[in-house]
């Protein structure tokens, strides 16, 4: 599909959370401001600058800061921002294993933190480093974080081998 | 918030970017091919970088091959640091990518972006095309053109007005050789390198290509012969090449200049070692 923006802002269809949203949006407008302006606010402006990861939001399933995305980049395309993971596994577990202080922070984490755990089944704990990494958490609540992804991990494993007794 | 507006489109073939880009230019609007954007959007938002017109080159299909055609790996120049490590299609273009940014940020940065990349000088993707005797796919208004890498890069990406990136061509014949890819920073493992060396085995000589070091990225064919010459012991060579050394060497805030001298002589020290050249 190709896909014109002019200078005036325009009316344009974005696909987020699994609806379909119409948001008005200059084409120099980022993700994470066109998002706020639906009222999901989820995703937070931290450094703008694509250094903090509180803005992290998943385009087709892949884990990008919205502050380093044009909000015209997601047409066409399906976004999904923390308000569309609150039946996810990991947000339980943020809330069970205290992941979570101030919470700033915290959308950007539920949202890389769910790619991780159901894209990579098993991760090796370089790779959890690695997917983590590009989050900070200035309460530095690192430790608890990483204790939720591994309960889903631990979970998800048991669910499978028990799936395979059966 | 980018505090100016632009016109964006989205083509899907070379030729409708290409006609988008001399559209603008007829109308002395300043056009930019965008990618992963995290370069345009960052200085743009800073007020450091301006356009009239953005086209995103992400769709383009030639773009986003990622692949082998006979003896060559073609990469497109919108596949992502991500996709080019995750494929594991030559650990030394792999490798190389995942040292860069962080990986929510390699989801978009893409291979072409970096090369291309304006305002970093690290432009570190540049390193292997220039050790791998690379061709580049360039698509413009006068129509596609393939060149050696080295002829349209040198330290940074030289293109004609008009002219973008569509593929990367590497023999694939270089990727049994042994290489070594070391990045040094002031901190973080994620941060812009005071000392970035890629090296690869090339029969009786290795390669290097730099980054950080400089101002910009480069080859350089002399320190090759320096670094190679095994008849002198590893620290007489090391330190020839640090004497050597072609151009300038940065003093910033990162590092001063003997500081990184002190971390490119370790690095040396180190690469040699591990490549089993330190005797
Ligand atoms: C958190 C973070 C950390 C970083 N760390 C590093 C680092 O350690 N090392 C490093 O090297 N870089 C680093 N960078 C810089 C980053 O590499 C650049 O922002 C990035 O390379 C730009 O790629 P892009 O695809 O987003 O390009 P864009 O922003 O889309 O474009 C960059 C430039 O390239 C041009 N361009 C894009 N595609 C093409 C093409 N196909 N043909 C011709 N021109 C083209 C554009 O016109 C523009 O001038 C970092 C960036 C971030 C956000
Ligand atoms: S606000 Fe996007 S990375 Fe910090
Ligand atoms: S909980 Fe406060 S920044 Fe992470």
């Amino acid at each position: 599909m190709s896909v014109r923006c002019g200078l005036r802002p325009g009316v344009f269809e974005v696909h987020v959370n699994g609806q379909f949203r119409e948001v008005v949006l200059r084409s120099s407008d980022t993700l994470l401001h066109a998002l706020r302006d639906l009222g999901l606010t989820g995703a937070k402006p931290g450094c703008e600058n694509g250094d903090c990861g509180a803005c992290t939001v998943l385009l087709d399933g892949v884990p990008v800061h919205a502050c380093l995305t044009l909000g015209v980049e997601a047409v066409g395309h399906s976004v999904t921002t923390a308000e569309g993971l609150v039946d996810s596994p990991i947000r339980q577990a943020f809330i069970d294993y205290w992941a979570i202080q101030c919470g700033y922070c915290t959308p950007g984490f539920v949202v890389v933190c769910h790619a991780l755990v159901t894209q990579c089944k098993e991760p090796t704990d370089e790779q959890i480093k690695e997917w983590l990494q590009p989050n900070l958490c200035r309460c530095t609540g690192y430790q608890e974080i990483k204790d939720a992804v591994h309960a889903v991990l631990r979970h998800s494993t048991q669910t499978t081998q028990g799936g395979d007794k059966e | 918030m980018i505090a100016f507006d632009f016109a964006y489109s989205r083509p899907n073939t070379p030729s409708e970017a290409v006609a988008l880009y001399e559209t603008a230019a007829a109308q002395g609007q300043h056009a930019l091919y965008y990618a992963g954007g995290t370069e345009i959007i960052t200085f743009s938002r800073m007020g450091q970088m301006a356009a009239d017109a953005i086209i995103d080159i992400k769709d383009l299909p030639e773009c986003q091959v990622l692949g082998i055609d006979g003896e060559e790996i073609v990469i497109g120049a919108a596949v992502t640091l991500n996709q080019l490590a995750d494929s594991d299609i030559f650990p030394l273009f792999g490798q190389t990518a995942q040292a860069i940014a962080d990986r929510t940020a390699r989801n978009k940065i893409t291979v072409g972006g970096n090369v291309g990349s304006r305002r970093l000088m690290y432009r570190e993707m540049a390193l292997p095309f220039l050790l791998c005797d690379s061709k580049v796919k360039l698509f413009g208004p006068q129509g596609a053109r393939l060149l050696p890498f080295t002829d349209v890069f040198h330290h940074a990406l030289n293109l004609k007005p008009g002219e973008l990136i569509t593929q990367f061509y590497i023999p694939r014949s270089f990727v049994a050789n042994t290489f070594v890819h070391l990045k040094k920073t002031k901190q973080s493992s994620v941060n812009y390198p005071l000392v970035t060396v890629l090296a690869l085995e090339d029969g009786d000589r290795i390669r290097m290509a730099f980054s950080g070091v400089c101002a910009f990225p480069f080859r350089d064919e002399r320190l090759e012969e320096l670094v190679s010459n095994r008849a002198r012991p590893l620290c007489e060579r090391v330190k020839q090449v640090i004497e050597q050394f072609p151009h300038e060497v940065l003093h910033d805030l990162e590092g001063s200049e003997d500081y990184r001298k002190f971390v490119l002589q370790l690095t040396l020290e180190e690469i040699l070692k591990q490549m089993g050249w330190a005797v």
